[in-house]
């Protein structure tokens, strides 16, 4: 009996630990895979750390991620170590509320403190702008900065916060075991208060500094939330271009890098367990000890010394603060914000070379995301490349900035087709990047014939095997679609049927699951037969089964069309003129069309890729996956685009979808 | 010998609003070893800590040499201390421990004495050895000092701290930690050291024993105030109050009234004695040490009693006789029943009578004596300015 529970235990024990670790242990596998899945093993190869280290974007932040982290550590040690100094000092009640208040930033959700640092800085940053306004107004000898902005100093004064915490944390305790005699001890011997400091101090409360270090560094590499709130548009750490990344799937290139993270974050916590133990191991138990530095820093010089090492540390931190946030405005830049995988990155390399012009590439990972971003204003972008309804939305809302067309020569090259469409009719404010379609991805040895329409999606004959969008809008559509009305209607009849029949197939059972981008995983694997998503997803999508085919169904079909925008009171305007003509030369076309395998607005770029295509891979691109990728005219022609849908309505997208119930 | 070096005018010292030190003055001569003794909280540490130069006093002065050393601050005293536990520097060996204070110091440069250069390795190096030999510790230099047992410990800390030539050496209860047979030994090589360095030693402690064993002079303190000044002997033989006569050995401590010089009158019955000077009929404390009471049969008796408690302690016996509700405590090489009554004859000289005072009716009355009692009394906590 005892031996059962013992084995039953053990089995609990070995679940335990293959739920803990068995994802990792998986991702850590594909981030070898030759392939591009990370269903299906390919063989091995280092290629995705090879191309991990080659992509800019990564490289980037994994710089930002490392200085910011190292520069946090260093700042919040410092200051942790005096502030646990001082702590220990103090009586001991006000002590141990001081540590109570110490804790809860700990404690505190994440999303509570970047939302609330968010807030402050841009807060802080409309009364600098006030002021700094009128200080340069009533004198010249100091020019303020006018404009600060979220970017790398706000991510860095975040970060220092957040870490002191565990600086003191970790730095109290050593301080309260050590033998309250040792600082006299150490001025009876000749030691002035800071001698003592640097001599016995130091050397005694040193392992817990480092532990302290170690976890504020491992902190802040972790760190996604916060930074994601405080780090603007100029700053992106490994975490939040990671997140950005997987808008579209999780590439092996994203798990290579977390693999990278995950083994650099457990040999930070091997080494601070190691220290630990071998502390605890070689420390003899010593005396728990009331506190001799209240005496030392009540002192005169103490006192002095006190009151100078505040005064030095707030002036060097609101220095800091001022030159790290005025400093992004130094040298020419662009801010431009755009989806995951979204561009082909050498295009970033070529117009820095060219221009001389710094451009900070950042992702948001979807419409929606952007949007919110640009309201709380920590969005502070230069352009972004929103999809047609978000446009006209933004148009709607005066967010954009018209366009010096007489700056970007190159919009002449724009096929006339996707010139004046109904979000920007007047051509004033956009320059389209790249479009596609949507479409049924099925797995041909999985259905009996051809699928053509729509009605594959509500079909009783796949029920368990279909894949539905996860979200109200493209779920909706492909219900509207079926039924032959507008993708736009705000008529609620129409929207209530198209409801009625997504709900009715929902409960056959018609839907495997509502999903966004592990379709790519369900689909590749072979796990689900039909599935709904873009064109250009569908190629990628093939080079892993190639039992996968993709069709416009014949009812009609959403087209989208991403095109770039200038925010209005862009910082950088004239910047943006030249990225936005340089992306939209046939030359960038071509590249971002190879890349994506999203279609091009740019007519020359449409007509040359064939050719270019066969010369880089030395193959012919079929007819039928051009037509994939950049639809003819006559699909076209039978799909529509998202409008802005007016609020009732979006009112009764998000009701409807809530009975759902997803 | 009898040159003042250290004199502490009219010191006053508070922990929140609690007084502990109440205009204490108190000269230290040169080359005296003078112990600091009294209970927990009775200012003998906080004493120490100012002539040390760690604690300031709210009023009053501390000269030394005759000049006032109030601000100078510890580490430019010529004072060293061995602290409560030693606090040996645990990053550093055994050398480099000793040599802590010889490498903070600097001297004008023998070439330009303007500049000031640290000691020549060679000479740190030779000063620590002949101090680590000193006190019995030649090839320990390279060990941890938390591999050391406590006695080492203790000499490393005298070490570092004689080895700097300080003109006195502070020592904060430096015997506390150690065990009993330990303790002993190291009380005869403090002395032995003390009298090699020829320096002030000025000691604070609460073990009585220990104060007399080592001191020329004994302080003996209680809340915040001097109670008596005096060599081992002056204090044993002539304590001025019954805190004095209590706190120093065992006593028997019994109201009376002094009817005439040289006769003290306790229960009723007149005592001749050795003191004079008081008042005629002026009450008094009488101190009677256990060990000058004579049992004798109950006939030939001064007075008579019943032994309440026999308790055998080795080289003699503690009896404790009630004498009409006040118990006494004898110590006898004679053995008597628990029950027994006995009578008891003391000798004029071991009758020890002092003035009235504040602490009179407080001790000497052996009603809740227990041996667990003594014990308590000796591991007892200092009272190291911890005030929260």
């Amino acid at each position: 009996m005892k031996r059962r529970n013992r084995l039953g235990s053990r089995a609990l024990m070995a679940l335990v630990f293959l739920f803990l670790y068995a994802p990792i242990f998986l991702l850590i596998v594909f981030s070898f895979n030759k392939g591009n899945s990370n269903i299906v093993w390919t063989g091995f190869s280092l290629d995705w750390y090879k191309s991990l280290f080659q992509n800019r974007l990564i490289m980037r932040s994994v710089y930002t991620t490392l200085l910011v982290s190292l520069l946090a550590t260093a700042i919040a040690t410092v200051a942790g170590t005096f502030a646990a100094i001082g702590f220990y000092s103090l009586r001991r009640r006000t002590r141990t509320a001081l540590n109570t208040v110490n804790s809860i930033p700990m404690m505190n959700a994440d999303i509570v403190t970047g939302v609330a640092m968010c807030l402050f800085f841009v807060a802080f940053f409309t009364f600098w702008g006030d002021f700094s306004v009128w200080f340069n107004s009533v004198q010249r000898v100091v020019v303020l900065p006018e404009r600060l902005t979220l970017g790398f100093g706000t991510l860095l004064i975040a970060h220092v916060t957040f870490n002191i915490p565990y600086v003191i944390l970790s730095v109290g305790p050593k301080l309260r075991q050590m033998d309250k005699n040792l600082v006299d001890a150490a001025q009876d011997l000749g030691c002035t208060w800071m001698q003592a400091f640097w001599k016995v101090i130091l050397p005694e409360i040193k392992p817990g500094i480092a532990s302290g270090a170690l976890t504020a560094f491992t902190m802040s590499v972790d760190d996604f939330i916060i930074s994601y709130f405080t780090a603007g548009s100029s700053s992106s750490t490994l975490a939040m271009t990671i997140y950005g990344m997987t808008k579209k799937r999780v590439t092996p290139e994203i798990n290579a890098v977390s693999t990278l993270l995950f083994v650099t974050v457990l040999a930070l916590l091997v080494i601070v367990n190691l220290r630990e133990a071998r502390a605890e191991r070689s420390g003899e138990e010593r005396r728990p000890v009331s506190r001799k530095l209240t005496q030392m820093l009540d002192t005169p010089k103490g006192r002095v010394f006190r009151r100078g090492a505040a005064v030095v540390l707030t002036a060097s931190f609101l220095i800091a603060v001022v030159l790290l946030t005025g400093a992004t405005n130094a040298q020419p830049v662009v801010n431009v914000c755009s989806w995951g995988e979204y561009i082909d990155e050498d295009l970033i390399t070529q117009f820095e070379e060219e221009t001389g012009i710094a451009v900070n590439y950042q992702t948001a990972e979807s419409n929606e995301a952007l949007y919110s971003l640009l309201k709380s204003g920590a969005g502070d972008y230069d352009v972004i490349v929103p999809s047609d309804y978000m446009i006209s939305q933004l148009i709607e809302e005066d967010m954009l900035a018209e366009l010096d067309y007489s700056r970007i020569p190159n919009y002449g090259l724009i096929s006339d087709r996707f010139k004046g469409l109904t979000y920007d009719p007047q051509e004033r404010y956009t320059v389209p990047y790249a479009w596609g379609t949507v479409g049924i991805i099925y797995n041909t040895s999985m259905v009996e014939e051809p699928i053509t329409s729509w009605s594959a999606l509500f079909d009783d004959r796949y029920a368990g095997n279909v894949l539905m969008f996860r979200n109200s809008r493209d779920a909706m559509a492909t219900a509207l679609s079926y039924l032959g009305y507008s993708l736009n209607t705000t008529d609620e009849s129409e929207l209530r049927e198209a409801f009625q029949l997504l709900k009715d197939a929902k409960n056959r059972g018609v839907y495997q699951s509502f999903v966004m981008d592990e379709i790519f995983q369900k689909l590749e694997g072979g796990n689900a037969a039909i599935g709904v998503y873009y064109a250009g997803d569908y190629l990628t999508m093939l080079e892993n089964n190639e039992d996968l085919a993709f069709v416009v169904p014949e009812e009609g079909s959403n087209w989208f069309m991403d095109a770039m925008c200038v925010l209005k009171n862009a910082p950088n305007y004239e910047e943006a003129m030249a990225w936005i003509n340089f992306i939209a030369s046939t030359e960038a076309n071509l590249a971002n069309m190879d890349y994506l395998w999203y279609a091009s607005p740019n007519q020359e770029a449409l007509e040359q890729y064939p050719a270019y295509y066969e010369e880089l891979y030395e193959e012919e691109l079929g007819q039928e996956a051009y037509d994939i990728i950049a639809a003819p005219q006559e699909v076209l022609d039978r799909c529509e685009a998202y409008l802005v849908l007016p609020l009732e309505t979006r009112k009764l997208y998000n009701d409807l979808w809530t009975e759902l119930g997803i | 010998m009898s040159k003042e070096l250290i004199r502490l005018r009219d010191l006053c010292m508070a922990y929140d609003d609690e007084l502990v030190l109440d205009h204490l003055n108190l000269y230290i001569n040169d080359k005296e070893f003078l112990t600091l003794l009294g209970p927990s909280g009775c200012g003998k540490s906080t004493t120490l800590r100012i002539i040390g130069g760690f604690t300031a006093p709210l009023s009053g002065d501390v000269l030394f040499d005759g000049v006032r050393i109030n601000d100078v601050p510890p580490y430019k005293r010529q004072i060293n201390t061995v602290f409560q536990k030693y606090a040996l520097f645990p990053h550093l060996n055994v050398f480099e421990n000793v040599a802590f204070g010889l490498r903070m110091q600097r001297r004008p440069d023998p070439s330009d004495p303007k500049r000031k250069t640290k000691l020549p390795e060679e000479e740190i190096r030779q000063r620590v050895l002949e101090m680590l030999e000193a006190v019995s510790l030649k090839g320990f230099e390279n060990r941890r000092t938390d591999a050391l047992s406590g006695g080492q410990q203790q000499r490393v800390a005298i070490a570092r701290a004689l080895v700097n030539r300080p003109k006195v050496l502070l020592l904060d209860e430096p015997l506390g930690a150690l065990d009993l047979k330990l303790r002993k030994d190291m009380q005869i090589e403090l002395k032995r050291i003390q009298q090699q360095v020829g320096i002030t030693f000025i000691y604070v402690t609460h073990d009585q024993e220990e104060a007399l064993t080592m001191s020329d002079t004994i302080v003996v303190m209680d809340k915040g105030t001097i109670q008596q000044i005096g060599t081992p002997e002056d204090i044993y033989n002539e304590p001025k109050n019954a805190f004095v006569a209590d706190f120093i050995g065992e006593s028997n401590i019994i109201d009376g009234v002094m009817v005439q010089d040289k006769l003290v009158q306790m229960y009723g019955r007149q005592f001749p004695c050795l003191d004079g000077g008081f008042s005629e009929n002026e009450p008094v404390d009488v101190v009677i040490r256990p060990e000058d009471i004579d049992i004798v049969p109950v006939e030939q008796g001064q007075l008579t009693g019943t032994v309440t408690n026999v308790t055998f302690k080795g080289m003699q016996y503690d009896i404790i006789v009630d004498f009409r509700g006040f118990k006494w405590l004898i110590q006898t090489t004679d053995h008597s029943p628990v029950g027994a009554r006995i009578g008891i004859k003391i000798d004029p000289d071991g009758i020890h009578v002092m003035k009235k005072s504040r602490y009179s009716g407080l001790y000497g009355d052996y009603s809740s004596f227990s041996d667990e009692y003594d014990e308590l009394d000796t591991v007892e906590p200092e009272e190291g300015g911890d005030e929260a």
